[in-house]
């Protein structure tokens, strides 16, 4: 069931309120007296926000954006003539907007937006051409299109409804409030009640969610890994595992992400209820392409397992999935207090680590990484913190749209900002992120069978099927390449590589790049974009 | 020999200001983050400014920052091992 909105400033100024869909979940919201209108979606998980209305008219956005909330919200002062859109510190609405010719136009579709607007002439905005390249995320008012914007998360953007040229954006996120001083942080001794400790700190991240979400069907992804077995751990102790089942895609082509057979005896171990997706088309990249892909998706993920997948638990009724997103990031919290301070430096040290570390710089010219480098594209760059890792915020921004289109939520305690805490608390523990994870968990044998306990690999060699199984799209892309004639790459060489199957081109890394880079320059062509000096 | 700053290493924004020029910078050899502290943003920038400079111009202008000559060679030492700033032979 398709919930997309889309309506211009005047429509706003009139009244927001009827004109935004019902959706399961969050819940609607509206309220409005003589000076003031609000109006949106809003819901709050740790209790620290009783009156928002009041909350937002005599202190502003910014309690509201630093709570454990998600929200779009819209407020309009009558008497100022100012509407105000905020945006929760996750940033998990789809919401686009156009300024140009005196007016805004707003939409929860991307593609709504782009068609609806595409006669003023769309530009590519490089920047961000390049940071998807990398799935280098940052957070950004920008988006592939440079007419095209949107709410960077945490932020509110401020439109004076009679010079609406002069709108600003302005983020409230405050990095600190998660970074408690070095003096105030107890720090655990024991791995061992650590565990417990964040295992019950689990729970009621995962209860404070639950207990918004009555009558609604939930669902909870389910893996080999310990992030989304851990929530469906939670969920069976609070509600018992008879009351929601778990969902799981896997594949042989990709048993490091998922091993069936692990996932089962953790299943089994927990009494869960699993329901299998067997992702193996989507992974082999075997089927046509050319048919499939959209000339609204820029990351064609529609073509994807994962619209597959959300589309079956459309159809069973889930309106809730718990996930285990952020499970990767959350355990290397401690070492991030640098990196949100600092997000716009962060992004360029990630791609000096994309182009530098990993080699990507081989497949691109010398031009394109002097613009990677450049430092007017990160002098342009608003500055707009986050309360946890960008790689986690980031799934939503790329995914909400299809999830918006289902009608399915996804819910994750690992971004509670009371979590990210707590595991600043946990004992020193040598080693990356993962390793952090693996030493804490095998503390919960109770939870967790002991074959679960061996380090997993990614994704990337599926990658390498689309390169094999896709030649035609692959050349057909390349002809009038976009990269190519913006000198980023020299189509004849990449050529080359794509004939030796020897080359840097069928490893790892440069697999997902390419395969990206060829959807974007597909997107590109199909939507007749073009560069601007912007 | 003069030191010149690893662009690959670090990146000055306008915004530097605003950050009390407190910021960040990468050690690709040993893939770590090393936080920058006002005395040492300057310094570089200095040194980038100026496209590398030699000791004795580090000590004349870290003279302004630094309590002693100890602390500015501390410094630089600290900066070249992470690989912040590199030697360049003429």
């Amino acid at each position: 069931m398709n919930k997309h909105w889309l309506f211009n400033l005047q429509t706003a100024r009139e009244s927001i309120n009827g004109r935004l869909p019902q959706i399961s979940f969050p819940p609607q919201i509206h309220f409005e007296d003589k000076n003031t209108e609000l109006s949106g979606y809003f819901v709050n998980y740790d209790g620290t926000i009783n009156d928002l209305f009041n909350e937002i008219k005599n202190k502003g956005f910014k309690n509201v954006i630093n709570s454990n909330s998600e929200f779009l919200l819209f407020l309009f002062d009558k008497n100022r003539g100012i509407l105000e859109i905020a945006s929760d510190q996750i940033g998990k609405f789809p919401f686009y907007f156009y300024q140009g010719k005196g007016d805004f136009v707003f939409s929860s579709s991307f593609a709504l937006l782009k068609n609806e607007v595409k006669n003023v002439g769309l530009s590519i905005n490089l920047d961000i051409l390049f940071t998807a390249l990398f799935w280098e995320w940052h957070n950004t008012e920008r988006t592939l299109i440079n007419e095209i914007k949107r709410i960077p998360a945490g932020c509110v953007l401020r439109i004076p409804v009679d010079e609406p040229h002069k709108f600003s954006i302005v983020s409230y996120v405050d990095v600190n409030l998660n970074i408690p001083p070095e003096n105030n942080l107890h720090t655990y001794e024991s791995i061992g009640v650590f565990a417990r400790d964040w295992v019950n700190g689990m729970a009621t991240a995962t209860d404070n969610r639950l207990r918004k979400v009555v009558d609604l069907k939930i669902g909870c992804d389910l893996s080999s890994g310990f992030d989304c077995t851990l929530i469906a751990y939670c969920l069976s102790k609070l509600i018992g595992s008879e009351k929601f089942n778990c969902y799981a895609q896997f594949s042989d082509l990709a048993k490091n992400e998922t091993d069936i057979e692990l996932m089962n005896n953790f299943a089994k171990k927990n009494n869960l209820k699993i329901k299998t997706f067997d992702a193996s088309k989507f992974y082999s990249y075997e089927h046509d392409l050319i048919d499939v892909w959209s000339r609204d998706d820029p990351y064609q993920v529609s073509s994807t397992y994962f619209e597959d997948f959300i589309s079956k638990l459309e159809q069973d009724g889930v309106k809730i999935q718990f996930t285990g997103d952020g499970g990767d990031e959350i355990y290397g919290a401690s070492e991030e207090g640098p990196l949100l301070k600092f997000p716009i430096q962060n992004s360029f040290i990630s791609n000096v680590i994309y182009l530098k570390k990993y080699g990507l710089e081989k497949i691109f010219t010398e031009k394109a990484t002097e613009f990677a480098f450049s430092t007017e594209r990160f002098n342009t760059r608003g500055q707009y913190p986050l309360t946890v890792s960008t790689s986690v915020a980031s799934i939503f921004w790329n995914l909400s749209e299809i999830l918006w289109t289902h009608d399915v939520w996804f819910m994750t305690p690992f971004i509670d900002t009371r979590l990210v805490k707590l595991i600043k608390q946990a004992p020193e523990i040598k080693g990356d992120k993962g390793v952090k994870k693996t030493e804490i968990m095998k503390h919960l044998t109770d939870i967790f069978p002991a074959e679960m306990f061996k380090v997993k690999a990614g994704l990337e060699d599926v990658y390498i099927n689309f390169i094999i199984n896709q030649k035609l799209l692959i050349y057909s892309v390349l002809q009038n390449s976009f990269f190519d004639k913006i000198g980023w790459i020299n189509k004849e060489f990449i050529i080359k590589l794509l004939e030796n199957e020897n080359s840097i081109l069928y490893k790892d890394e440069f697999a997902i790049t390419f395969q990206t880079m060829i959807a974007l320059d597909w997107f590109i062509q199909k939507n007749k974009l073009t560069v601007t000096n912007r | 020999m003069k030191f010149i700053v690893n662009e690959r290493a670090i990146i000055f924004l306008d915004i530097d200001k605003l950050n009390n020029f407190y910021t960040i910078a990468y050690n690709l050899r040993d893939d770590e983050i090393i936080s920058i502290r006002p005395r040492e943003y300057l310094l570089l920038k200095y040194i980038k400014d100026n496209k590398g400079a030699a000791e004795k111009d580090l000590i004349n202008f870290g003279s302004k920052l630094f309590k002693d000559q100890k602390e500015i060679f501390k410094t630089i030492e600290v900066l070249f091992k992470k690989q912040i700033l590199i030697p360049v032979y003429e």
